[in-house]
């Protein structure tokens, strides 16, 4: 599966150029999210990596290639959600450098420094969306699943971006619900609590992404 | 040693084309050409025996196991070439290869190297950039470099030419001498076939119409010319196919004695070409 993930980052390789521009343009559109800053631009370009992983197996009409080498469909679908933390690592290096950039050349731009629980949060969001469209992905392909992805990139977007509007105050059940809840302390625990959410929904991901990938003709 | 391809009543319904139970077998050692107009099934009967698409009906058994139980095991042992590229442009070979490779048990890197050489293919050269000829070259190069025992090749020489052609059809007469390997090798350019084909499937409308050696269809089949006049003999039980013009008729019949015979030497008998008998028996006698 390794080779795998070596073939999507090697089909990257524009992508890597392009992720240092995607992350200067989002460190000037996002300067006003303040610690939501770095979440977002992970998110933002840590998806577009995935969704770019998608279009070159379409350009190159690359699934009757591994449909016709002795590789296990459970392979070919599982390395598209290992490569997702890759993919996040690569972003998180760009923006690291991008940041040390900003402020060496004392670019008039607000740029948060890296920290953990910003890059873990971040992974996690690309994580979720990812899960959301590989299931699309797999059954319909890269070119009919991008209706799909149109409508989660913008719905998660314009939805983070109004939530503050929506909610200028807490709203009367979030105490209620945060009770009935296990109390989760520490960021350790909070670390966890994510990871274990995270698997369970890549989980699930994968499990109906790799029945639908079976379903497939090519 | 059995058959090392055989499909029993394979079925496969689209909207508006239908496989229609069709049935052949491959012994190892030999080439099949695998005939038939476009459209007539031949792509879709190679995406069944790949898995690429699924089975409504019937069985594929490769190496004696079925295709779909083992199909890691299956195409472990089979090389394949298409008619279009499915390996990534934007890669050099040398990447691809490295991706690729891995995937295959009996994966030979100087077997490979020896056709890459051979084939002058550059290995730093992105795909993209590469000739039909060379594309096609470098997915024969990976298909031998993993010592298959059955070659699947979907119209491989279409759009080729005659040169790199010819080389192709010298390398396949290499690689099946050692009566190891077997070949299926689609096409519609019946040329080929007649100088590397040992058995030959035509497939039509989905169904399959014949399936037998090369040497038996030659002998079996004669292309007949004459005047019109002897169409009105008792021609007809003989004519598999026939096409009038302006100075006689000409056309496929049986039994190449009994015509001439019949005829009583008015007519001219001729060894046909597969061409001529694909196009005689797939459109009969409305020619």
């Amino acid at each position: 599966m390794a080779y795998l993930i070596l073939k999507d980052l090697l089909l990257q390789k524009r992508m890597l150029l392009l992720a240092f521009v995607y992350v200067l343009m989002f460190t000037f559109a996002f300067q006003g999210m303040g610690e939501g800053q770095l979440i977002a631009i992970i998110t933002a370009v840590g998806y577009m990596f995935v969704m770019m992983g998608g279009a070159w197996e379409e350009k190159n009409n690359a699934d009757v290639l591994w449909s016709s080498l002795p590789t296990p469909k459970w392979k070919t679908v599982g390395a598209k959600y290992l490569s997702i933390p890759v993919y996040v690592a690569i972003v998180i290096v760009i923006y690291w450098v991008m940041h040390t950039l900003f402020s060496v050349l004392r670019v008039p731009v607000r740029s948060m420094p890296l920290d953990l629980v910003g890059a873990v949060l971040g992974m996690t969001a690309v994580f979720v969306a990812a899960s959301l469209y590989y299931p699309v992905y797999f059954a319909l392909g890269y070119t009919k699943s991008r209706y799909w992805h149109f409508i989660l990139f913008f719905g998660i977007m314009i939805s983070a971006s109004m939530l503050p509007n929506l909610f200028p105050e807490k709203p009367a059940w979030v105490d209620p619900l945060l009770e009935r809840l296990p109390k989760i302390t520490g960021d350790l625990a909070i670390l966890v609590a994510l990871g274990v959410f995270v698997a369970v929904m890549v989980g699930i991901s994968f499990l109906i992404s790799f029945r639908l990938y079976r379903r497939r003709e090519f | 040693m059995g058959s090392i391809l055989e499909l029993r009543d394979v079925v496969k319904h689209f909207t508006g084309f239908t496989i229609n139970g069709i049935s052949f077998s491959l012994e190892p050692g030999y080439i099949m050409g695998f005939i038939g107009a476009n459209g007539s099934g031949k792509t879709t009967t190679i995406k069944l025996i790949m898995n690429l698409l699924h089975l409504d009906g019937g069985e594929i058994k490769v190496f004696g196991l079925d295709s779909r139980k083992y199909e890691q095991e299956i195409k472990q042992r089979i090389g394949f070439v298409y008619d279009e590229n499915h390996f990534y442009e934007e890669l050099t070979i040398a990447q691809m290869t490295r991706v690729v490779a891995p995937f295959y048990q009996n994966w030979d890197w100087d077997t490979y190297n020896h056709y890459v050489q051979r084939f002058a293919l550059p290995a730093a050269k992105k795909i993209k950039t590469f000739s039909r000829g060379m594309k096609m070259k470098y997915a024969l190069a990976v298909a031998l470099a993993h010592q298959a025992e059955l070659l699947i090749m979907d119209e491989p020489t279409s759009g080729l030419d005659p040169i790199v052609r010819t080389e192709l059809l010298d390398i396949l007469g290499e690689v099946i001498q050692d009566e190891r390997c077997s070949v299926l090798f689609s096409s519609h350019i019946t040329s080929d076939l007649d100088r590397i084909a040992d058995y030959v499937t035509l497939i039509h409308n989905g169904s399959i119409v014949f399936s037998q050696s090369k040497e038996n269809l030659l002998e079996k089949y004669s292309v007949i010319k004459g005047e019109r006049s002897l169409l009105g003999s008792n021609l007809q039980p003989y004519l598999v196919g026939v096409r009038e013009n302006q100075f006689g008729f000409e056309g496929l019949v049986t039994d190449r004695e009994s015509v001439a015979r019949l005829t009583g030497g008015k007519a001219i008998l001729e060894r046909p070409t597969l061409e001529e008998i694909m196009l005689y028996c797939t459109r009969g006698k409305a020619v």
